[in-house]
């Protein structure tokens, strides 16, 4: 299994710069994920993962399967907007 | 209903009108519509329609249109079938009382051939009161807004209440919206009609009542008045009478009146066989006014009984092919939109603005309100709408951190699902707040604030340096910018941030993470760099290019618990500082070495970017371009021959890449246009503030134009502090000159005065100077504009002076930061260094002139400016925000455009005790 955050340091490195794809566009439509078919919607989010090989796919594939599914339809409603924080700082 | 501008003004013969010369787009559900007056107050739109015949029409809400805009009320449309000129006097909340008056007062002005008299039901009770219950509109408060009104002596109509007083009494009840009250109001009618089998209103059956007694004696006013004209008299039932099709059993009233000038229009029965309860088409469903259908059926029905020629041709409305785009940034730090017409930013605002709640995330709904209010559109006129995140990456980054940190992960994926799931969900939601059908896109968040620095620089070639906390992966990137495109060269990925790096020491000193890191910033010059090596040796390894690694054992925001964690500490001597403590030498010392360590690291990327694009302009953004300290280093250690970054670094300021990036990606002939000013919000018209000086009763000076800078400027020199108040607010999180509290910089106590007697803040924190472009090198280490309060000079050798005690052998910051350093003592910090503003004569001639006025009295074209706010608050937006923080502190002198208000002359402050505690500590 092999994740994408780099937590330690290889040796002899010289930069930790890393080269982009080489895609010009970085704007794209919102539609693949407007649909409410959590199948549907599972799949065009793994379709736009640029960091996973392809052994994390089918965990990852569970949990958002299971993830959206266990965000009732009308939660959405519920949400309180003001409410919402990046999950990294809201602790703060 | 909901806007932030004032569009009714107090009236003392009617009792309010509309502000005049307004155009407002009023939140109304999850859509809007614009309101748009006429010179004299009233709802007319500027179209000039020529014809022969005029008909001014009375009303009240109804006819004045809540909850439609004018083109689509039965006045704009009769104008549409009839060759006709019609002119709006209908005014919300009238009686037929205060729509006499208005008829009186206006129609021997106003040419005309036809009244139109559309009294609602409702307007025969409101005859009977001297004060209507409304929102107060400072104070959000029900009030009790007096009105003229008559009482009958001995048959005859006395005017009582003229003129109006100004005073409002407060409602006892709490106070509710037109939404609720107006459904509370149809529950009860509904159990009254259906239920109890009641008269809905039986005071209006009786033709003896008060009501008909009042009512008669008014139209008979009006039919004399109106003299030999034609009059239409087309009364409006309640929502209830058409709901439960009542019979028009008001019309025999009115009916007395019918004759060959008089004729009476049935719209009741027309209504209410138009109605259906299971499909509402007639009726508005949050406020019970008309909808569109049933103003054009109105319309038609008093067409019918008009002998006016119908138009021959159809009304030529203008047709744009322009190109709008809007840019949406929430759910990160501070949210906020921007309006892009053929790619030139034309309006950008903070929601935080609006909503009074420092660095908002919330989705922004006033902003895009704003923004199509300042490019005349509705919602579904836009080409496209932005946002600017790929949220799908994001998400990939989480599950990717969840699996980093082991038995951890499940409980940062638990925390982590709802945030994720509203990101995620984030089309949905703007389709459900803003009504819109059309395309919605997506930009890369490092390309938002790429896009958002390069396109309005004045650059066609550019390197692009962004660096922040994290953007989906990217937590810093290195671009070209060519003319019409963006090219990324290098970025290093999360959790390897300089963002984040900077932030553990922010809140390891004790400051709020994302909004105190500039106060780490402002505490550095107290410190000595002690700690630099060893933040070098255990948490960042720091290459040449300016890449870095972090050392994670030291930190814990992986675990999404907090910033750093106990092995952190050890290196510091100690646990983190708690929130409001006090500030100790180490504190000091760590800022000055998180600071250094910082610098270091910019330089070095930037020096990297040089090399990767081989341009000769530096751009940058995110939120580490704000440490204007590091921008001021640029200057000196980088070959980059000219620098600009982008005023609104942050993430509000990623509204306005996203729409630029989609904008040169998709449009044909894309046109890269440099952004003059940061100018970018609303302003308010002196008919608007006098409006509201004058609802309110304040006692208020107006600037003859000729001195109105030389007054302001005398005011200065006399040490009084100015909140300074005038046209388009900032977009970014720096008051610029026109949301500022400005005053005289000679004065050695008056940083710690401003700290802790306005702003309510700590007092070691700088403030800036603003001065005349042209002086910045008379005073200044720096020769060229910083006209974003983005760079840190120092203050010129010159002027220094050098102060009495060492301010290295005592932590006693009242003393160090009291002592005199310079000429220009209270905008010079400890290390006799200054964040400069520069204002040109060409960004904000205004403020140009004031500075130069002030030049004449002291020498000096340089003022104080610090933002119109205090701790915790969000700069100031309208002008209410602007009064109130005017009172609520010790500033002496308000100016709102070319009004100004002396503090010793206003009338006693009544607040709520302890108010500060309403804006949470930043």
């Amino acid at each position: 299994m092999s994740h994408a955050i780099r937590t330690k340091k290889t040796e002899n490195n010289s930069s930790y710069w890393v080269q982009p794809e080489t895609s010009k566009r970085y704007s794209a439509s919102s539609l693949p994920i407007e649909t409410n078919d959590i199948s549907e919607l599972v799949d065009a989010l793994l379709a736009e993962f640029k960091m996973t090989n392809a052994d994390l796919i089918p965990g990852m594939k569970e949990d958002l399967k299971n993830w959206l599914e266990s965000m009732k339809s009308t939660e959405l409603n519920e949400i309180d907007a003001s409410k919402v924080r990046d999950f990294i700082y809201e602790m703060f | 209903m909901k806007t932030f501008r004032q569009i009714i003004r107090y009236d003392q013969e009617l009792g309010h009108t509309y502000v005049p010369n307004q155009l407002a787009r009023l939140r109304y559900g999850n859509d809007g519509y614009f309101i748009e007056t006429d010179e004299r107050g009233f709802r007319n739109s500027k179209d000039e329609v020529k014809s022969e015949v005029t008909l001014l029409v009375l009303g009240d809400s109804f006819a004045a249109g809540d909850g439609v805009e004018n083109h689509q009320r039965f006045s704009d449309r009769l104008q549409d079938l009839l060759d006709c000129k019609v002119v709006n006097l209908a005014v919300s909340g009238y009686g037929v009382d205060q729509q006499l008056l208005v008829y009186e007062k206006y129609s021997r002005e106003i040419d005309h051939d036809y009244v139109l008299f559309t009294p609602h039901l409702d307007d025969l009770k409101r005859n009977l009161m001297s004060a209507r219950e409304g929102i107060d509109k400072s104070s959000g408060q029900a009030a009790l807004i007096p009105k003229p009104y008559f009482q009958i002596v001995e048959q005859e109509l006395i005017l009582q209440n003229v003129p109006v007083p100004m005073e409002r009494a407060n409602v006892e009840n709490e106070a509710s919206n037109d939404e609720s009250s107006s459904l509370i109001h149809r529950a009860k009618n509904y159990v009254s009609r259906r239920v109890l089998k009641n008269q809905l209103h039986p005071e209006l059956a009786d033709p003896n009542s008060n009501e008909w007694r009042l009512m008669h004696l008014l139209m008979e006013r009006l039919v004399k008045s109106i003299g030999d004209k034609k009059l239409i008299v087309a009364p409006i039932p309640y929502y209830d009478s058409v709901t439960y099709k009542e019979s028009p059993f008001f019309l025999k009233e009115f009916e007395k009146y019918a004759n060959s000038r008089v004729s009476i229009v049935d719209l009741a029965t027309m209504l209410n066989g138009n109605h259906s309860l299971e499909k509402d088409e007639i009726f508005l469903p949050l406020c019970g006014h008309f909808t569109p259908k049933a103003h054009d059926l109105v319309a038609n029905s008093i067409a019918n009984k008009l002998t006016i020629p119908k138009r021959a041709n159809k009304r030529v409305t203008s047709n744009t092919s322009d190109s709008y785009v809007l840019g949406i940034s929430c759910f990160y730090h501070d949210s906020g939109a921007a309006l892009l017409k053929n790619g030139k930013i034309i309006a950008a605002a903070q929601e935080e603005r609006f909503t009074r709640i420092k660095h908002d995330k919330s989705f922004p709904g006033n902003a895009i309100n704003y923004c199509l209010e300042e490019g005349r559109l509705n919602i579904n006129q836009l080409e496209a709408i932005v946002y600017y995140d790929y949220e799908s990456w994001t998400i990939e980054r989480v599950l990717h951190n969840k699996q980093a940190i082991g038995n951890k992960g499940e409980a940062l994926w638990e925390n982590a699902k709802k945030s994720l799931y509203t990101k995620l969900k984030l089309p949905h939601i703007i389709r459900r707040e803003t009504n819109y059908s059309g395309n919605i896109y997506k930009t890369q968040h490092h390309i938002s604030h790429a896009a958002g620095t390069f396109y309005p620089s004045p650059f066609n070639e550019a390197a692009i340096l962004v660096v922040d906390g994290v953007g989906e992966w990217a937590c810093s990137t290195i671009a070209t910018g060519s003319n019409n495109n963006i090219t990324i060269e290098a970025q290093q990925h999360y959790p390897h941030s300089l963002g984040l790096l900077y932030s553990a020491f922010t809140y390891f000193c004790g400051f709020k993470v994302n909004s105190g890191e500039y106060k780490l910033m402002g505490l550095a010059p107290y410190g000595t760099p002690i700690y630099s090596d060893i933040i070098k040796q255990h948490l960042v390894d720091i290459k040449d290019d300016g890449s870095i690694f972090l050392d994670l054992d030291y930190f814990s925001f992986l675990e999404g618990e907090k910033m750093t964690n106990s092995r952190f500490a050890e290196l510091f001597g100690g646990s983190e500082r708690s929130r409001e403590s006090e500030i100790t030498r180490r504190e000091m010392d760590l800022a000055a070495s998180i600071q250094a360590v910082t610098e270091e690291i910019v330089i070095k990327m930037a020096n990297h970017a040089y090399k990767l694009t081989g341009k000769k302009n530096l751009v940058m953004s995110g939120g580490v371009a704000l440490n204007c300290v590091s921008n001021g280093k640029l200057y000196d250690t980088t070959p980059f021959e000219d620098f600009y970054f982008q005023p609104a670094s942050g993430d509000a300021g990623g509204a306005v890449g996203c729409a630029l990036n989609w904008y040169f990606e998709n449009a044909e002939n894309p046109q890269k246009e440099s952004q003059p000013n940061a100018y970018l919000g609303p302003d308010f018209s002196m008919n608007e503030t006098s409006s509201f000086l004058e609802t309110k009763g304040l006692k208020y000076h107006t600037f003859a134009a000729e001195n109105r800078a030389s007054k302001i400027a005398e005011l200065l020199n006399e040490k009084n502090i100015i909140g300074y108040f005038d046209g388009r607010m900032e977009f970014g999180p720096r008051a610029l000159g026109n949301r500022s509290i400005i005053a005289n910089p000679m004065d050695v106590e008056m940083q710690s005065k401003l700290n802790l007697k306005i702003k309510f803040r700590e007092s070691f924190r700088p403030f800036a100077p603003i001065f005349a472009e042209e002086r910045t090198e008379q005073y200044f280490d720096f020769d060229r504009p910083s006209p974003y309060m983005l760079v840190v000079r120092n203050v010129k050798e010159e002027l220094l002076v050098t102060p009495k005690t060492d301010q290295k052998a005592t932590d006693n910051m009242i003393e160090i930061v009291n002592q005199k350093r310079s000429e220009l003592p209270a905008i010079t910090h400890v290390d006799n260094s200054a964040r400069l503003q520069s204002v040109s004569k060409e960004q904000n001639p205004r403020f140009h002139d004031i500075l130069m006025k002030f030049e004449k009295h002291t020498g000096k074209a340089v003022l104080i400016n610090t933002s119109f706010n205090v701790r915790g608050e969000p700069i100031v937006c309208n002008l209410n925000d602007a009064y109130k923080c005017f009172m609520r502190t010790n500033m002496d002198v308000l100016v709102l455009n070319d009004c100004y208000l002396i503090k010793s002359e206003q009338p006693d402050w009544q607040e709520i005790e302890n108010w500060q505690e309403t804006f949470e500590l930043d």
